[in-house]
């Protein structure tokens, strides 16, 4: 009898140890989930509506629109139609650039990949300057060198200048997806006789179209909402984010700037819809864990040829126009005539050099803290999520909706007041920092998932893992390349993007791209371009850092 | 070998940080003793009140464009002890920072910048009226009536002639605004947008007032078919001009603009028929923390020849002299005769409609 | 014996010789790195028309490389790779007549089963009908039709295996090359899809080069073994004859478990269906059966352990200290603590 009823009890406590660990485990994922996405809701979706909701604050939101819809029907297409082509451009030419990286040798590879992450620094002003300097009217290699007379200031010049400066980045996802790629699948379609330009059509295309996808959403992003390309080499062509920026700078016209910019959420959404689709079905083929087993590219194909061709031109291409940056800090310019000269240098230090140190300061924190925080919460989206997966995804993708000013502004009308009140401190440039590059990380971080096999978190849980430590100890090791690439390329444009910061630097706190634009407004171009060339120096001895940490990394990894 | 690279960079990056926030806590040091002297100098209780307030709240912030004026703002420091911080922008980024602040200004001092975008601030409410000692001496039209801005010179607007260009062309330099519509000049000319450019929205309203209506939108719209394009930036005129780029860049006479223009071989017109200016303004923002500080230091500066003169040095014309004629220590280097007849009181009222309607006549060429 | 075994099997052959050769590996050198060292030289191998030839070898023993540089993957630094008297050594994969089954598969998981199949037979020149009459016919012989629409990552890892199988039967190479194609499957499986794997070759009397580290594996498939060690082959040989006569302990060892007695001044090395029990209630021949005219040598022995394994019997014996293993058949009597005589009939030729 006695022993009947302790039975019974033990039974009834193991129940309950049951219930209760699955309900400990739902519990700590919801909070989980609210700690992941407050931040979100906190400094992306709350500053941007309350920027949109000035829209709303007129007298007749609907007249509003309406004008605005037909004053900006041209503007509105220019926008649709640049992104557009500069999306895919940029994804194309990224892609045969990093196979051509790829398929080439070891050391081509390191100074191509070296240039690519000098490339993405691109100080804003100077690397324009530098530009016109080489291929403007009278540039130094179109007209002086080829006699051409060569007039960029039209829609072509807008999406050549775009698609170059997309590419790098792109270029750095398609490497990492290059290098996550299992190679396996390239040579048996070899083996079964396809030729390197077949098993590229049907093979890798296809199977890398996560991060085509990826990058050509990201770059029509950009696209949408980049005003500078425009304005300095537009000419005429004026599209939806110019206006907004001059409803911005010369009429501080919120309403307007906001109406406008909603108008910029339809083809974003629409695109992210189509983007979200896309990965759905692309996302289904990686349930399996894969060789490990490089890509190994046919290098004897004729096609190579072309490619490496393509991959010299754009490598000379970048490397002259930051020669010439760098060229540029040295020159004193007098009645047209060219001196060498140190005397730059002296100036140099006349001016606020101090904001580097909170310029790096900024930028490091921002990349790494960012980047972290967005595989985190990608990770967590996409594998554990099951409602609000897509909205949660397109609120992350919002931050490269808006043009750095309204990003900007965004954030000052957030957060102007108590209890919420940062305008004049570092924290303000610091989370504008973080969440502006969101999108960048969260869709390196979707690509590289999409890439990782789902089974080997389900063989981690298996073996005991706990699983608030899978994400620790298997998922992210796993995709540390992509996570490296993500805090590099945060690190690069932290440090030299203007756009949101400029509005949120305070007298107190000021950073470095400020000091370039004032070297710029007293017209010291040769000093503005020495500040680049920091900004540019600055980067890469953070990339070789990075290299370095990455490959102590995974060396340690391999040891384990 | 590669170890040591990544060590080097690594220590670099530390010290730059270090070195950075050493500085900090040295400016802050500094700040603490100066707010201490400036406690002992306190004349009045009211003043040892407000500076009580200038300690709480830090340093006097100013915004201005550009940060040359840093060593006007030092000799002030040394004066009173009242530490200062200054940060460029321009004044379209102001106006709008301003305006999404909702009246907690992250400065006190707005230091230059186009008389428009003062106006504006003014009328939005932006501005903190103060009362300089020196207030009866401006100009008529260079200090509002109200007393919600004051002003610190004139910006003046010519052109840069890239006369390389120009041979091309077989033209010759353009001597007058009239000269513009020379069909030779077709797509040679760069202006910034005037709702952008505080200088180019001179010109528009100078012209237009000195032309009159009509003949006025007459003249632009024939100037339009030989602009190539409106830049979105006030620099661009001159420096896409200097690049050779274009032929022709108008601009805002100023010491980059020379600067630029002996660089790069152009040369500088001032038009015969007029030269369009525009007063750069001065004001306090409303809701400043350290509004007291600010006004200290506008009064500090007008109430001394001495401080005006350097000013004048730093700007590199003389051009306070035409908002203080009392002044007796600068003399103008040009005559004021060749300035156009504005009447500033209609810059700020006639803004709105004239910068639409201008979009208009513009716009139809924007769309190409 | 100890002469050139790279060229030809040796020994008492069970099997026919095989009399033309299909592929040849001529004094092939190879490394991944210049910095570093060859992961092959000089290496020699033909495979035969007609023959299943397996490469057994522990992990990075070089057979991987071997089986690449055949497929076109990698590029040997010195020597020549003849298939049919051709030489493909610069060939790229699609220009050879060989295919490979990999270790994972490499199914394309952006096609179905019989996207999958027919992806091989665009490239022979074969219309849409042609492709797809002759995939569906590989597929029914792997008992795959009724799969054919399905995508391949909805099928379960024997079913992908199959499929591999088929996609590279159907572009009818001359010779199958397979990377431990049964690696990642569990053993029921594996057993099966072995049985298969023989009686397509059977069928169709492919040649192929098979790649394993399991040597029951290379066994059953095998006609012919090459077992390699540090970029070498080491001895070529039937499964009985390298089981049977291994050149050195490193093959011996490979194969299965053996023991060393020092008996009479000798060294007998013994596996454990070599040993035979006697005691004074009976007497059980090894399992490897009685020699008839072959000394009989024994050894006094306690039976630590034994256990029935279906077809066998394994008994632990301690032989003075010294502990073997012996298989008997399964009805065998001995049981724990008896104190037993081991005893083998002594061998030929021992060295």
């Amino acid at each position: 009898m006695k022993s009947f009823f302790s039975l019974k009890s033990i039974e009834e406590n193991a129940g309950k140890r049951v219930e209760h660990s699955t309900l400990f485990s739902a519990v700590f994922f919801s909070l989980s989930i609210i700690f992941l996405t407050f931040p979100i809701f906190l400094f992306i979706v709350y500053p941007i509506f309350l920027l949109f909701w000035k829209a709303f604050q007129v007298e007749n939101p609907g007249q509003l629109f309406q004008e605005i819809s037909l004053r900006y029907k041209t503007a509105f297409f220019h926008s649709m139609e640049s992104s557009f082509y500069s999306a895919l451009i940029s994804t194309g030419l990224a892609f045969f650039l990093s196979y051509g990286i790829r398929s080439t040798g070891k050391w081509q590879k390191r100074i191509a990949l070296l240039l690519l992450s000098m490339s993405m620094v691109s100080p804003p002003f100077i690397s324009s300057l530098s530009f016109i300097t080489l291929y403007g009217r009278r540039g130094l290699i179109t007209y002086r060198l080829l006699g051409l007379s060569f007039d960029p200031y039209h829609k072509w010049g807008v999406i050549l200048m775009q698609s170059i400066h997309f590419a790098c980045m792109n270029t750095l996802f398609f490497t990492n997806a290059l290098e996550d790629f299992d190679g396996k699948l390239y040579d048996s379609g070899r083996d079964l006789g396809a030729n390197a330009f077949f098993v590229l059509k049907d093979i890798l295309l296809p199977l890398l179209s996560p991060a085509i996808l990826a990058s050509f959403f990201l770059s029509f992003l950009r696209g949408l909402s980049d005003f500078g390309t425009p304005i300095i080499i537009g000419g005429r062509y004026s599209t939806l984010a110019t206006e907004i920026y001059l409803q911005i700078i010369g009429f501080s016209d919120f309403s307007k700037a906001a109406a406008m910019n909603i108008l910029l959420l339809f083809p974003a959404f629409f695109s992210f819809l189509l983007y979200r689709m896309s990965m759905k079905k692309a996302d289904d083929r990686n349930k399996e864990q894969k060789g490990k087993t490089g890509l190994r590219l046919d290098s004897k194909h004729w096609m190579n040829l072309p490619i490496q061709f393509l991959l010299f031109f754009f490598l000379l291409f970048q490397a002259l126009q930051y020669a010439s940056i760098f060229l540029y800090g040295f020159l004193r310019f007098n009645k047209k005539q060219i001196f060498f000269t140190w005397e730059n240098m002296g100036s140099l230090f006349q001016y606020n050099l101090s904001t580097m140190g909170l310029s790096l300061l900024l930028a490091f924190t921002a990349s790494v803290l960012g980047s972290f925080f967005a595989f985190l919460l990608t990770y967590f989206m996409e594998r554990k999520m099951k409602r609000g997966k897509k909205l949660l995804d397109f609120a992350l993708s919002l931050p490269y909706l808006l043009p750095g000013t309204c990003f900007g502004l965004a954030y000052i009308l957030a957060f102007n007041k108590a209890p919420l009140k940062l305008t004049g401190t570092v924290w303000i440039m610091l989370f504008s920092l973080l969440f502006r590059q969101m999108p960048l990380g969260s869709r390196l971080a979707g690509t590289a998932l999409s890439q990782s096999p789902k089974n080997l978190e389900l063989a981690a849980r298996d073996l005991g893992a706990k699983p608030s430590m899978v994400f620790f100890q298997i998922i992210l090791p796993g995709i540390l390349p992509s996570f490296f690439s993500s805090v590099y390329l945060q690190f690069s444009q932290g440090l030299t993007t203007a756009g949101a910061i400029i509005f949120l630097i305070s007298a107190k706190y000021k950073v470095l791209v400020y000091t370039l634009f004032d070297a710029i407004n007293r017209g010291d171009y040769a000093v503005a371009s020495l500040i680049s060339g920091i900004m540019i120096l600055l980067s890469l001895a953070f990339s070789l850092l990075l290299g370095r940490v990455k490959s102590l990394v995974s060396r340690r990894g391999v040891g384990k | 070998m590669k170890r040591k690279l990544a060590l080097t960079t690594l220590s670099l990056l530390a010290l730059a940080v270090l070195a950075s926030c050493g500085q900090k806590t040295k400016e802050s040091s500094v700040a603490a003793t100066s707010a201490k002297a400036e406690e002992s100098s306190a004349e009045t209780e009211k003043a040892t009140e407000k500076a009580n307030e200038t300690k709480a709240e830090g340093k006097l912030a100013i915004v201005a464009t550009s940060e040359d004026y840093k060593k006007l703002f030092d000799e002030f420091t040394k004066d009173t002890g009242i530490e200062t911080e200054l940060l460029s922008m321009s004044s379209g980024e102001v106006l709008s920072k301003l305006k999404a602040e909702g009246g907690t200004p992250t400065a006190d001092l707005w230091f230059g910048g186009g008389i428009d975008a003062f106006m504006s601030a003014k009328d939005s409410d932006l501005l903190e009226k103060i009362d300089l000692d020196a207030a009866n001496d401006f100009a008529s039209g260079y200090v509002d009536p109200d007393h919600y801005w004051y002003t610190k010179g004139v910006t003046v607007v010519g052109f840069i002639v890239n006369d390389e260009m120009l041979k091309t062309k077989n033209a010759e330099a353009p001597k007058s605004w009239d000269d513009l519509l020379n069909s030779a000049y077709k797509d040679e000319i760069l202006m910034s947008n005037p709702a952008v450019s505080g200088t180019n929205y001179g010109v528009v309203n100078a012209l237009l007032q000195k032309k009159g209506e009509e003949e006025g939108w007459k003249y632009f719209t024939a100037l339009n078919d030989n602009v190539k394009y409106y830049s979105k930036r006030g620099g661009d005129p001159r420096e896409k001009t200097a690049q050779g780029e274009v032929a022709i860049g108008i601009t805002p006479m100023d010491k980059k603009t020379e600067k630029l223009a002996t660089e790069q071989g152009c040369s500088l017109v001032y038009p015969e028929d007029g030269i369009p200016y525009v007063p750069e303004g001065v004001a306090v923002f409303k809701g400043a923390a350290n509004a007291e500080a600010a006004k200290q230091f506008l009064n500090w500066l007008y109430n001394s020849e001495d401080h005006l003169k350097e000013l004048a040095e730093i700007d590199g014309k003389n051009t306070i002299k035409v908002v203080l004629p009392k002044l007796s220590n600068v003399d103008l280097s040009f005559d004021t005769g060749l300035l156009m007849k504005e009447d500033l009181s209609l810059f700020g009222s006639q803004r709105d409609s004239i910068l639409s309607k201008w979009e208009t006549l513009a716009g139809s060429k924007n769309e190409a | 014996m100890q002469g050139d075994f790279q060229e030809y099997p040796q020994g008492k052959l069970n099997h026919p010789r095989p009399s033309n050769t299909l592929a040849t590996l001529e004094g092939i050198s190879f490394r991944y790195d210049p910095k570093e060292d060859l992961v092959l030289e000089d290496f020699s191998l033909s495979i035969e028309a007609g023959e299943i030839f397996c490469l057994l070898g522990e992990s990075g023993c070089g057979k991987t490389t071997c089986l690449q540089l055949l497929g076109g993957f990698l590029f040997p630094e010195k020597g020549k790779i003849l298939i049919e008297g051709k030489d493909y050594s610069s060939f790229p994969p699609e220009k050879r007549p060989v295919s490979t089954v990999f270790q994972s598969y490499a199914l394309f998981p952006h096609m179905t089963v019989l996207e999958n199949v027919c992806y091989g037979l665009k490239w022979k020149g074969f219309h849409k009908k042609e492709q797809r009459d002759r995939a569906e016919k590989y597929l029914d012989m792997m008992k795959l039709w009724s799969f054919r629409d399905r995508m391949v990552t909805e099928l379960s890892g024997g079913q992908q295996q199959r499929v591999a199988l088929a996609r590279s039967l159907a572009v009818e190479p001359k010779l199958l090359l397979m990377d431990e194609p049964l690696s990642n499957l569990d053993a029921g499986l594996r057993k099966d899809i072995r049985e298969e794997l023989a009686d397509v070759q059977r069928k169709i009397g492919l040649s192929m080069l098979f790649v394993t580290h399991d040597q029951e594996e290379a066994m059953e498939l095998g006609h012919r073994i090459g077992i390699m060690e540090k970029g070498k082959i080491l001895q070529i040989g039937s499964g009985e004859e390298l089981y049977l006569h291994p050149k050195n302990d490193y093959i011996r060892r490979f194969f299965g478990e053996y023991f060393v007695l020092f008996l009479e001044g000798k060294k007998h090395f013994l596996r454990p269906e070599d040993f035979g029990i006697s005691s004074e209630k009976a007497r059980v021949e090894p399992l490897s059966g009685r020699q008839e005219g072959r000394r009989e040598l024994r050894k006094e022995g306690r039976v630590l352990f034994e256990v029935f394994l279906a077809t066998y019997r394994l008994y632990r014996v301690s032989l003075a200290g010294e502990e073997v293993h012996i298989k008997l058949q399964a009805n065998a009597p001995f049981r724990e603590g008896e104190e037993v005589w081991v005893f083998f009939y002594e061998k030929e030729e021992e060295q």
